[in-house]
């Protein structure tokens, strides 16, 4: 089945983050700990991104248009984007985290970290799918950019909503709220890229 | 051509990952500070939860370990893998508290560490190294408990006290 429009598209990612980040949240965490000290939690975090990306490409492809990119490689360049992107902005956040003065201002230091962090997901996975779209996509090049900033603006707003207002539902489903508004940016930035597609 | 990229994108994770280190442990505490416990039972045994505490820099240490009782009166979780127990303390106990703990309704803050894969992006993988989160459950609401976590005042929000991490707990017999 497919959703012949860009909304379809935004629709598809923000479920797939909000599903990818709560199954690789609970099944992840409930049984990964064993990758815990390989290379300081890096495979573990490794791990978690690859699920999510998972769950992401499986989404999208109900909802890519047709003759963009090829499923089968979508499928495998997702989870790898993910997975890189989460790695990184794990080691990004730390460094920022341990290097921001931590009496500054909580909006502004954990706004700057997050920001950023999530700019490095939407750098992975944005980079991964550009490789199988870019043959399919007049404006292909506008994707990394499209992704880096729908994460980054996801990311901001998702720990921003989830710390400053106290949404109880919200709240009370932490995980794919997170997920969900993550998704609901990058599936609006990249649906943009993708919106020519649609009319062709 | 996609599959080679891609191929060199995996090599550049896995170097990524290779230059990683967990982070060095923040033990410090203030004289001064230690004082403020006075009579409190401050010789139970930190376990190794301390080193997986995100940013340590924010939390200002004053003991290493505390014991205290009082009643839970809230639980979430938190973006960062912790869950915030509310922990209406026990009389003996008030003197743990400092003013900042006024904007948690006068309770002491009470925080395990990395219950879950973190969603905030400074503490994923410190939470990630963690191969023996506090499990087994945690105190419902209601529950009269006593516990026992490193003391410490947060930096971040209005110098509050917390317990954070929380090293053990057990129910108290009515």
């Amino acid at each position: 089945m497919r959703v012949p429009t860009w909304i379809g598209w935004t629709g598809a990612t923000t479920v797939g983050f909000s599903l990818g980040t709560t199954l690789s949240t609970f099944l992840v965490g409930a049984a990964a700990r064993p990758l815990s000290p390989l290379l300081g939690g890096i495979i573990f975090v490794l791990s978690y991104g690859v699920l999510i990306g998972i769950v992401i490409g499986l989404a999208q492809c109900l909802a890519i248009p047709r003759g963009t990119a090829r499923w089968r490689v979508w499928i495998l360049a997702t989870p790898l984007g993910a997975g890189a992107g989460y790695v990184l902005a794990s080691v990004v956040g730390e460094i920022l985290g341990n290097t921001i003065d931590p009496s500054l201002n909580v909006v502004i230091g954990e706004g700057a970290i997050e920001t950023a962090s999530g700019a490095v997901v939407g750098l992975g996975i944005g980079f991964a799918q550009w490789l199988v779209l870019r043959r399919g996509l007049s404006d292909g090049r506008w994707w990394i950019v499209a992704s880096v900033v729908g994460g980054a603006l996801g990311y901001g707003a998702a720990a921003a909503v989830l710390e400053l207002f106290d949404l109880p539902v919200l709240k009370a489903n932490l995980v794919p709220s997170f997920g969900a508004i993550l998704g609901l940016f990058v599936g609006v930035s990249q649906g943009l890229v993708l919106r020519p597609a649609y009319l062709d | 051509m996609i599959v080679r990229t891609l191929f060199v994108l995996a090599l550049v994770l896995v170097s990524v990952a290779c230059g990683n280190r967990p982070l060095a442990e923040e033990t410090n505490a203030t004289g001064s500070e230690g004082g403020q416990a006075g009579s409190l039972d401050t010789t139970c045994s930190p376990t190794d939860q301390a080193q997986y505490v995100y940013r340590p820099a924010r939390l200002q240490v004053v003991e290493a370990c505390v014991r205290v009782a009082g009643t839970v009166v809230s639980s979430s979780t938190e973006a960062d893998g912790d869950v915030h127990l509310q922990v209406r303390l026990d009389p003996p106990y008030q003197v743990l508290l400092r003013p900042g703990n006024q904007f948690e309704d006068g309770n002491l803050i009470v925080e395990p560490v990395c219950q879950f894969p973190p969603l905030q992006a400074d503490a994923i993988r410190v939470c990630a190294s963690d191969p023996d989160p506090l499990l087994g459950g945690l105190p419902g609401v209601g529950d009269h408990v006593w516990m026992e976590g490193r003391y410490i005042l947060d930096s971040q929000h209005h110098a509050w006290a917390e317990l954070h991490p929380l090293y053990r707990w057990g129910a108290i017999n009515p």
